[in-house]
């Protein structure tokens, strides 16, 4: 493929596509949401009509049918049942298949595209017999015409090149439509709209042990609130009364919800001494409405206002700012200055909800660029080569100190300098890297609901912390381990309705998946409500493998920790997804190649929780170097516990078990790094250099070696990059003065 | 499919048509190699031990002096003499003469790491010393099958001869195969 326009129509799609799954599987719990439904439409159409500007007409003409199937959602034609959720995941799946031949070549799955097209010609014709034509209103005659008239669009639509002109059209029928548009089920959520409040308190109010805050907390949870106060009574300091209320506010509330709530909100506030009120901000002045009474201003005030706001603004200005700009007052009292750019600024605010919105999602076009991770890998290799160069100019400017004081002192000024901006160049880069994880644990959706509808088990996804970043390679590489694990608590964890219901739980059993950031680490939770593992299970199932012996006795972590054991399972029957006994040994080499850790707790007819801890990024790792003969290597920081010489009496010698550390009463195991290496080390004995106490999991090790050089940031170098992987060895790192070193890797020391 | 392709040779600005041939997709792609190469091939030659050698001059990527640190990987075969730092690229070398089990002075003053890029990995080679870039045409190429050389044939495509000298080819991409790499850690494991 190197048609860069179809590559980057590919990009696209793909990008759609995973909205699309989004969307759909929102739609199918919120079927009347019209919001959604436009949003699943808008991404039908622009998949089409990007298909056909690249030719790819069978593309187009697959989404051209789904498209017609949602145009009749959205007159209202057909409501989304969970059959039509189901055949829009199908067209995703077909989607992807076009997605693959056009990137790989072959064929498209036409026996899938046909299915699911027959699937879709069925639903149609069912949908037709059985949905009677929606309660007309008599603005919805008007949106029919609208409606058929585009319909008729699209169906003679020969998808051509002009799919921009087309697109204009579609957005200004939208427009018409969303006005007009009457039959949504908008009891709770809909379009949103914008409402312009009034709120004028009794100035003994405070008094009387209420407060406007009570108010304007309220009207916050409704939606976007925007207040400008008015300070026209404000007397001075020395006059103020702090116990009575000054001050009265315009407000412009951007909400979804029906006017009836912000109507049950006033009306505890609305009584003959305070003056609250609200209308839409879209209708015009002139109406015999609140504004012509001259509640949104005084109107000597208004007048005032006006006289000024010829006088300082551009004609241009204030024909665009339109009449709520008249409403806000600004201080009558404030300097020209201040009032011209306060008052544009207000304009701007309280234009219309729809122009606000269309200027967020132009901005947003304009905001990001789209970058391949190749371009930034590269980049990120400069930066890492300009972070060694600075330490060696660092070491260079000390030496020349040494010969030449003044000359050395003003390079060494420089050096620190320029360390600030690398510094920042190299968290820069990093944080241009990181993706919110939303991506993928919102993918589990998909993977949830496909399952609660094979298995008829109902389960609940729950998504917290979706906008946690963390590096795009991790992120992409946790997809596996997550389906996984999500997959282990639909299959093992939740239980069926009925048993549920039996041990007095929620027949829908919930999974929830938590994102969050500690400490330098990003936590991902994996949690259900379901029967939990019974750690007496897992105890016999090792025994009976032969992992333990009847006898060992163990404590329940470490009981847990045997799930991670390779060819482990507790299940007898072994399912389509799960149960093969390589799944939690998998999920844990996955996790720790992406250097995190993977923790399991349970409690018996509570539930599970997978706790993995990941680094935020996998190209820098703090590290301690440290040195075997004349050889620098580098531990992850994060492994190392503590580091020691130990005094001759700490050192036990056990036959076949090798030698022990005592470190306050513990007992740790000691590999010498210099045999394990086959080195020829400075010191031969603990006692002479050094030990470093380092920790994987649970297992502790004590390595020793000759002495600490340093410790520091590391770029980490693959050494499969351009050699191969080396046990022991986990990457390579270059040191300040241009040294390669490797970074040990800690979990194939432990074990 | 196949492709009926028209053969014509070309020199200056006469054309000769040879005949025509089918060829499928996959041959096609050859061709397009060796077409562009059809009359021979750039070979960098270098000495080692008593012998001369040459590499297809595509595959190099660079030639540098033998670098100041060079850091041992643990539990490496000899030959596998390090790795160092090239501009942030971290790149491994292996001594030719250790694996080619020659005897004689490991390093001196005209000792050459040669940096070739093989299936997008970077790796360094130790030569005793770089001669020349040299152009040989296919019909001097010859392949391996009666050859006496101190190296372990495997590692040898062939032989070209030019006007006084015969230059051995080495075939990189064997001797710097995922297979040969990962028979390392089988050895170091085994120990």
């Amino acid at each position: 493929m190197d048609n860069p326009a179809l590559e980057e129509f590919v990009e696209e799609v793909e990008e759609i596509i995973e909205d699309l799954e989004e969307g759909v599987l929102q739609l199918e719990e919120q079927p009347k949401k019209r919001s959604l439904i436009d949003r699943i439409f808008r991404a039908m159409h622009t998949i089409k009509g990007g298909a056909g500007m690249v030719m790819e007409t069978e593309l187009a003409d697959y989404a051209h049918h789904f498209e017609n199937l949602l145009d009749k959602a959205r007159n209202g034609e057909i409501v989304c049942t969970p059959e039509m959720a189901s055949l829009l995941l199908a067209s995703i799946d077909g989607f992807r298949s076009f997605l693959d031949k056009i990137r790989e070549g072959g064929d498209v799955d036409q026996k899938l595209i046909d299915k699911t097209l027959e699937q879709l010609r069925e639903f149609e014709n069912n949908a037709g017999k059985t949905t009677s034509k929606p309660p007309a209103e008599k603005t919805v005659e008007k949106a029919k015409q609208t409606d058929s008239k585009q319909t008729e669009e699209i169906k003679n639509d020969e998808i051509k090149l002009e799919q921009v002109a087309e697109e204009e059209q579609e957005t200004e029928s939208e427009k018409t439509e969303e006005q007009v548009d009457v039959q949504w089920d908008d009891e709770d959520e809909g379009e949103e709209i914008a409402y312009l409040l009034h709120l004028k308190f009794d100035s003994e109010m405070l008094r009387k042990g209420s407060d406007p805050i009570l108010l304007i907390k309220e009207l916050t949870e409704l939606g976007d609130l925007a207040m400008i106060p008015h300070l026209g009574s404000l007397p001075d300091l020395k006059n103020l009364d702090p116990e009575e209320i000054h001050l009265w506010w315009s407000a412009k509330l951007v909400t979804s919800r029906p006017a009836e709530e912000i109507e049950n909100i006033l009306v505890f506030f609305q009584d003959d001494k305070n003056e609250v009120k609200f209308e839409p901000a879209e209708s015009p002045p002139e109406d015999p409405g609140l504004a012509s009474h001259g509640i949104y201003d005084e109107p000597e005030e208004k007048e005032q206002e006006q006289k000024e706001g010829e006088k300082t603004k551009s004609e241009s200005e204030s024909k665009e700012v339109e009449e709520p700009e008249k409403e806000i007052t600004t201080e009558p009292d404030s300097s020209d200055a201040e009032q011209q750019s306060l008052s544009v600024q207000q304009s701007q605010e309280l234009t219309p909800v729809k122009d606000t919105k269309k200027k967020t999602t132009e901005s947003k076009t304009t905001q990001s660029i789209r970058v391949t991770v190749e371009r930034l890998d590269k980049l990120q290799n400069l930066v890492g080569e300009t972070v060694i160069n600075q330490s060696r100019l660092h070491l260079l400017s000390e030496q020349i100190m040494k010969v030449d004081d003044k000359l050395g002192e003003m390079l060494l000024q420089f050096v620190e300098d320029n360390e600030k901006s690398v510094q920042e160049l190299q968290d820069q880069i990093l944080q241009v890297r990181m993706i919110p994880v939303g991506s993928i644990l919102n993918n589990m959706k998909r993977t949830v609901r496909d399952y609660a509808t094979r298995s008829k088990k109902k389960i609940k996804l729950e998504i917290e912390g979706g906008d946690t970043e963390l590096d795009k390679t991790v992120t992409e590489q946790l997809q596996g381990p997550l389906v996984h694990l999500v997959r282990n608590s639909m299959d093992h964890g939740i239980e069926d309705s009925e048993t549920r219901i039996k041990n007095g739980k929620d027949p829908t059993g919930t999974i929830s998946l938590k994102a969050s950031q500690q400490e330098g680490y990003v936590i991902v939770e994996i949690e259900d409500d379901g029967k939990g593992i019974d750690p007496k299970v897992i105890f016999d199932s090792a025994v009976r493998k032969g992992f333990i012996n009847e006898t060992d006795e163990l404590t329940e972590d470490e009981i847990y920790k045997m799930l991670f054991l390779p060819g482990f399972t507790t299940t007898t029957e072994v399912t389509d997804v799960s149960g093969r006994g390589v799944g939690m040994d998998t999920v844990r080499r996955d996790i720790e190649a992406l250097l995190g850790t993977i923790e399991i707790s349970s409690k018996l007819n509570k539930g599970t929780s997978t706790k993995l801890k990941l680094p935020l990024t996998l190209a820098i790792i703090e590290g301690m170097m440290i040195d075997v003969g004349n050889q620098v290597f580098t531990i992850p920081l994060l492994s190392v516990n503590e580091s020691l010489r130990p005094v001759p009496e700490q050192i036990k010698k056990i036959k076949n078990k090798g030698e022990l550390v005592e470190i306050r009463g513990e007992y740790i195991p000691m590999m010498r790094l210099h045999e394990r290496l086959n080195i020829k080390p400075k010191f031969k004995e603990p006692t002479e250099g050094l030990v470093v106490v380092v920790q994987h999991a649970n297992r502790k090790q004590c390595i020793l070696v000759d002495g600490i050089v340093d410790q520091g940031p590391v770029v980490i170098k693959s050494m499969e990059e351009n050699f191969i992987q080396v046990p022991g060895i986990s990457g390579a790192t270059i040191l300040g003065d241009g040294r390669v070193s490797f970074i040990l890797d800690v979990a194939s020391l432990v074990n | 499919m196949k492709h009926k392709v028209k053969v014509v040779m070309e020199d200056n600005q006469n054309k000769k048509y040879l005949g025509s041939v089918d060829l499928s997709d996959e041959e096609l792609e050859d061709m397009s190699l060796d077409i562009s190469y059809s009359e021979g091939t750039r070979l960098i030659t270098f000495i080692l031990g008593e012998e001369k050698y040459g590499l297809n001059i595509l595959k190099v990527r660079e030639l540098i002096s033998f670098p100041e640190g060079l850091t041992r990987i643990p539990r490496m075969p000899d030959f596998i003499v390090g790795m160092f730092n090239l501009r942030g690229l971290v790149i491994p070398v292996m001594d030719l003469r250790k694996k080619f089990n020659m005897t004689g002075e490991e390093r001196h003053e005209f000792s050459v790491i040669i940096i070739v890029d093989v299936e997008n990995k970077n790796i360094g080679l130790t030569v005793d010393a770089v001669s020349d870039v040299i152009f040989v045409k296919d019909e001097d190429m010859q392949d391996t099958s009666e050859l006496a050389v101190n190296v372990d044939t495997k590692f040898i495509k062939g032989v070209a001869k030019t006007k006084d000298e015969m230059i051995i080819l080495l075939d990189i991409d064997y001797l710097l195969s995922k297979e040969e790499f990962d028979s390392l850690i089988e050895n170091t494991s085994k120990e």
